[in-house]
């Protein structure tokens, strides 16, 4: 679905953060990418949504440069949830979600009776409907977070991308939005940066492995995710307990903090 | 929200019919034409569309710097514009009439200047807050700019000075034209819009990912406001707070969407400047007094206000 080739990109204040970045991802499932601090997680996202552009190398998305998309249409295939997202306290909840439709229909006119259809059943979809008519400051941290979700799939994405989801969320939120992620990976590709490894290892179907702006491995979760991997990227030595299925990875001692960078 | 927008109307009609007719004039039936015609008309007209200008441009601000305080007064764009202009009348002789062509644009020049600075420093600045202190500082920068020119050639101060504060006493035809023009262009485009701004105030990576391309989109929004901005400072001098004041009303009497502050803050905005321009005439009269003043009175304690409810 989507295909980095040799891709060098990076900042003004950071030049180079992805080194000679190559990937090609699944069509669809829940791919973790995972790995330290400035590795270059955040910086795929802001390629795919052309927020920045490669110093060097090709994107390719559904066979296609991703360069001859148009913003829009590329809006139309992409949604991000970015780390830090800003909103206007006074909108409701209604009104955030339908700006999500905002690529799909011309931008000028009012939403038409499909959008409006459209919003309403992902209100329904995602538990948000009894809030509609909220504002947004009226809202919990829980029920932001679904509001958030609700918009970004109002975008009917086919693949969506997450920096860091789970971060300032309580565990009830985490599992839950992650349980929502892993049941809407089996119908389209969701790509999310993830911190705590142990999430990734219940939740993801696919794991990419980031050090240094390069890709260390890349594979089916259970194939590539290990102690030796973990070691090798956060210079931490874990050990593996296994659980009813489900693999636990636990952080016994830091080995080489001079290397770390 | 339309029944709304219908009230907001029908108060500004109401106010634009006591505008023109309030106070009786002396004098027989075709001077009180004269004077209705020539003076209360393009002065109700004036007020009416300098506030929906600047009520919007604020309301543009607002998404566009992510802060409900931006204010084209309070970031320093109506000093930038008001340098422009005065440099403009001190080159064009110490005159203060005003060209259809080059006081507006010298306006315009003046606040594209401080927009392009405040654009540029804002993505070095991680809070939105520093965009405030900067447009302050640069505001009294630009004012004591303008100060020293008009310092320097004292012939011109008086004139230059009562329209530096801000008013419509004397304005013609010929201000509400040159007015008019851009905001024929302003309007529309601002209107057109409506929707973009809702996504402008999201997250830089947001906007990309909802399909705006930013860094194509920023020049554009900056000719906007300037065509909003500029021609309202040079023809009525410094008149603030109405961008900040109208939006946040109608924020808090309806919704942030922009598919009703664009049309909302307009009206808000020109109710606000002549309500305060008709106070400006009766409050000491036989006496006016600039509505610049006016409008700074009930600006500066509702922008404090602002700033207390943010913490």
């Amino acid at each position: 679905m989507i295909k980095f080739l040799n891709i060098n990109a990076g900042y003004e204040t950071k030049k180079i953060v992805l080194k000679n970045f190559t990937w090609e991802t699944p069509e669809k499932g829940f791919v973790g990418i995972i790995g330290p601090n400035g590795a270059g997680k955040s910086t795929i996202f802001r390629l795919l949504i052309r927020y920045i552009a490669p110093i060097s190398g090709e994107i390719y998305l559904n066979n296609m440069d991703i360069k001859k998309y148009t913003q829009e249409n590329l809006a139309k295939i992409i949604a991000l949830l970015p780390q830090k997202p800003i909103w206007e306290p006074s909108l409701s909840v209604e009104e955030y979600i339908s700006l999500g439709r905002y690529p799909h229909h011309p931008s000028w006119r009012p939403l038409s009776k499909k959008d409006i259809i459209r919003v309403n059943e992902i209100m329904i979809l995602t538990d948000t409907i009894m809030l509609k008519k909220k504002k947004l400051h009226q809202l919990s941290g829980g029920e932001l977070q679904r509001v958030i979700i609700a918009r970004i799939l109002a975008q009917d994405p086919q693949i969506i991308l997450l920096d860091e989801p789970t971060n300032n969320l309580d565990p009830y939120y985490q599992i839950s939005l992650l349980d929502k992620l892993r049941e809407l990976s089996k119908e389209i590709l969701i790509i999310a940066n993830l911190h705590d490894i142990n999430l990734a290892s219940f939740y993801t179907d696919y794991v990419l492995a980031l050090k240094n702006g390069i890709a260390l491995s890349f594979g089916k979760t259970k194939e590539v995710l290990n102690c030796n991997l973990l070691n090798h990227l956060f210079n931490i030595r874990y050990t593996e307990i296994n659980y009813k299925n489900k693999r636990i990875f636990l952080p016994i001692h830091i080995t080489n903090q001079e290397e770390k960078s | 929200m339309k029944i709304k927008l219908f009230l907001l109307l029908l108060i500004l009609i109401f106010l634009s019919i006591i505008s023109v007719k309030i106070v009786d004039i002396e004098g027989n039936n075709e001077v009180r034409g004269v004077i209705i015609y020539n003076i209360r008309l393009p002065r109700t007209l004036l007020s009416i569309f300098v506030g929906g200008n600047l009520g919007i441009a604020g309301a543009i601000l607002q998404s566009l710097f992510h802060n409900p305080l931006a204010e084209p007064h309070i970031i320093g764009l109506s000093s930038g514009a008001l340098l422009g202009t005065t440099i403009y009348f001190l080159m064009a002789g110490s005159t203060w009439d005003i060209d259809p062509l080059f006081t507006p644009w010298s306006a315009i020049l003046g606040s594209l200047f401080v927009l392009f600075l405040l654009l540029t420093f804002n993505q070095k600045f991680q809070s939105s807050n520093t965009l405030i202190l900067l447009g302050v500082s640069l505001n009294s920068l630009l004012s004591s700019f303008t100060s020293l020119l008009l310092f320097l050639k004292q012939k011109t101060f008086q004139g230059v000075y009562f329209w530096i504060l801000g008013g419509f006493n004397g304005k013609s035809w010929n201000h509400f034209y040159i007015l008019l023009f851009y905001s024929l262009i302003g309007i529309p485009w601002a209107f057109l819009w409506r929707k973009k701004f809702n996504i402008l105030f999201l997250s830089e990576e947001e906007i990309y990912s909802l399909g705006i391309s930013l860094k194509k989109i920023q020049p554009l929004i900056i000719i906007l406001l300037t065509f909003l901005i500029a021609p309202s400072v040079a023809v009525s001098g410094m008149i603030g707070f109405v961008g900040l004041i109208s939006p946040h009303l109608m924020r808090v009497w309806e919704t942030a969407d922009y598919k009703w502050l664009i049309p909302s803050s307009y009206l808000a905005g020109s109710i606000l400047l002549l309500s305060s321009d008709i106070l400006s005439r009766v409050l000491f009269y036989p006496t006016e007094i600039p509505v610049g003043i006016i409008t700074s009175f009930l600006g500066v304690p509702f922008f404090i206000y602002l700033l207390i409810k943010r913490q």
